[in-house]
């Protein structure tokens, strides 16, 4: 269940339907429905590696094609400009870009695209907020080939967020982060989603956060959805031996926040 | 964090952007002023030396002997734009061959389009063959080259369109092309008449001699047509440095933008190689040398890069004829063995890393 904010911009919607992707004749997507995504809610893509997360990611914003509809307030993806306001913004995983650009520009440049040569105060001045959301304005002068994977991956969301999305598609934002960085990120999530209204989808392989942060869940097994909906609902013992080949217990701890906790592995089942 | 802090932050970030962009502006204009002095050089030299003060009189069309400026006008101003025009084209290529293709090492050379063009103008010069209807025969070479380095080009371009091609595969297809292109031009050399390897070896030794204002105004035609439309695409080709995959996040149409920048690039590299021959290294050297300066923001990159190549090629030009009074060396061989320990020295005592 989500609140409202009190005041709340219009609530984007998007659906995902019967989305497939073949590589060749291996099929990757097997005709993927997703729950309704909507602006203040947080859903965790969750699944083992290789399920397809960020192929659907990539068939979602129309960089692979195949069949299934994406709609956004009921217009269909594919009849939107590449720079329409409702295209979602999509953070691939790649942080190895070393291009000669400070974190600045790099930025930046993300949010100029179609748009003239000259920068105005107002881009530039939002360009540096965004690094402010994200602590790391100290960075603004560095080059993109000096900073770390972490410092990499804080500027890719930076990238994203700069672009001012309606819905933001997240494949792993925080894999290479420390653990106080990944908390922020996820609760800077958290505010956005609340406050703005924004429809975050986050790819994450932490099940702990996606328990603490997410709305809903959904799990991606072999390209198919085996189950979605509230994660404590969804995230059994059954579920987790069957997609991930672990034995792990759902628990409470003294303060009532849920939690998992993994036993030991199983003989992966072949599918 | 209070409000009045923040405000001082953003300000600070905007007036931090700000005097980055000034200061490649600066650099900018420092490369245009030593290219302007290079291109002065350039023109005082020659069979008879010239004061700076009569070239700049001849010029401006002020008084001075007829010789002196029908020199500089008729002979040697067309050869001293010429080395600024494709210095600056080849350069273009290569950034933006680097640019697309995301790799250091791509240049109008590495894909094979002057090794196409080289192959093109041995055919002429030892098969007397022709591409072009007879009656054209004065533009026999440079059009054998053009339309050999064009149909490499489009060779490159045509498998790049393949689906599953990624940016590695495009280049080592170009270096394939290269050692066949390579391999054809020797077979022709070795059948071909002593007077007619002179011009091939000549001819791939690279030279502004042959320039005419009419060759020069093909060159710039094809520079300033093609450059509108890369600056249109600045930010777009600045987001490919990032990686295709992020490029293509920003709603970029990645493959389009490739191919299209790959075909220009080639016209533009083409037409320079089958006026000038082999010029190698321009390509490749121009766009670093710009790299190190501005950074990869096409809105200052692109400029660096075409004004480092103009600049290193019209130095080339200077030096080609004042190492050894009375001789004019191929320019491409001054370039190469000049410009390759400047650009070490560069590349090492840069700190940032170069690419």
């Amino acid at each position: 269940m989500v609140m409202m904010p009190p005041v709340a911009p219009p609530m984007v919607t998007m659906m995902v339907e019967g989305l497939e992707v073949a590589y060749g004749r291996r099929p990757i997507l097997r005709g993927v429905t997703l729950p309704a995504l909507r602006g203040g809610q947080i859903t965790a893509l969750l699944g083992p590696n290789a399920a397809g997360k960020s192929t659907l990611f990539r068939r979602i914003v129309g960089q692979l094609s195949g069949p299934g509809t994406v709609a956004v307030d009921g217009r269909a993806l594919r009849d939107l400009s590449p720079q329409d306001a409702a295209q979602p913004c999509y953070l691939p995983q790649d942080t190895s870009a070393n291009a000669v650009l400070t974190v600045f520009e790099a930025v930046l440049l993300a949010g100029k695209q179609g748009g003239s040569w000259s920068v105005t105060d107002a881009e530039a001045d939002a360009v540096t907020r965004t690094l402010m959301m994200l602590e790391i304005e100290d960075l603004a002068g560095r080059g993109l080939g000096e900073l770390s994977g972490g410092q990499r991956q804080m500027v890719g969301l930076a990238q994203a967020l700069v672009r001012n999305p309606r819905i933001l598609l997240l494949d792993e934002p925080t894999s290479a982060l420390d653990l106080q960085r990944q908390v922020e990120v996820l609760h800077l999530l958290r505010d956005l989603a609340e406050r703005d209204g924004l429809c975050v989808v986050v790819a994450i392989h932490d099940l702990n956060q996606a328990l603490r942060f997410a709305d809903q869940v959904v799990v991606l097994s072999h390209g198919s959805i085996v189950a979605s909906g509230a994660p404590t609902d969804v995230l059994t013992p059954a579920l987790l031996q069957e997609v991930y080949g672990v034995e792990a217990r759902l628990e409470t701890c003294s303060r009532g926040v849920p939690f998992l906790t993994v036993d030991g592995s199983v003989r992966r089942r072949r599918g | 964090m209070s409000t009045a802090l923040q405000a001082d932050s953003i300000a600070e970030g905007r007036g931090a952007y700000r005097r980055l962009a000034r200061r490649k502006l600066v650099l900018l204009g420092v490369l245009a002023a030593l290219l302007l002095a290079s291109l002065v050089a350039d023109l005082t030299l020659g069979p008879a030396r010239y004061s700076y003060t009569e070239v700049v009189r001849a010029l401006l069309g002020l008084d001075v002997p007829l010789s002196v400026s029908v020199v500089v006008w008729e002979i040697r101003l067309p050869v001293a734009l010429m080395a600024v025009v494709v210095g600056a084209a080849l350069a273009v290529s290569g950034a933006q061959m680097q640019t697309v293709l995301n790799n250091p090492l791509a240049s109008p050379f590495t894909l094979g389009i002057s090794a196409a063009a080289g192959f093109g103008a041995a055919l002429g010069f030892v098969l007397g063959v022709s591409l072009l209807p007879a009656g054209w025969s004065a533009w026999t070479i440079p059009a054998n080259a053009f339309l050999s380095a064009m149909g490499c080009s489009l060779l490159i371009h045509f498998l790049s369109k393949r689906r599953g091609m990624t940016t590695e595969t495009i280049v080592l297809l170009g270096i394939a092309l290269v050692f066949t292109f390579n391999a054809a031009l020797s077979a022709l050399e070795f059948i071909a008449s002593e007077q007619a390897l002179a011009a091939v070896v000549f001819w791939t030794m690279g030279s502004l001699g042959r320039t005419t204002w009419v060759k020069l105004g093909i060159a710039t035609l094809v520079l300033v047509a093609i450059w509108p439309l890369f600056a249109r695409q600045a930010w777009a080709l600045t987001a490919l440095r990032l990686g295709e995959h992020k490029a293509a996040s920003f709603g970029i149409q990645v493959g389009r933008l490739r191919l299209q920048t790959i075909l220009l690039v080639s016209a533009l590299a083409s037409i320079c190689v089958s006026f000038v021959g082999t010029i190698g290294f321009i390509g490749l050297v121009g766009p670093h040398i710009a790299r190190m300066l501005v950074g990869e923001d096409q809105r200052f990159f692109l400029p660096a890069s075409a004004l480092a190549g103009a600049l290193v090629l019209s130095a080339a030009s200077v030096l080609s004829k004042s190492i050894i009074p009375g001789l004019i060396l191929p320019i491409g061989v001054v370039t190469a063995l000049v410009g390759v320990p400047f650009f070490f020295s560069l590349i090492l005592s840069t700190r940032s890393r170069p690419w």
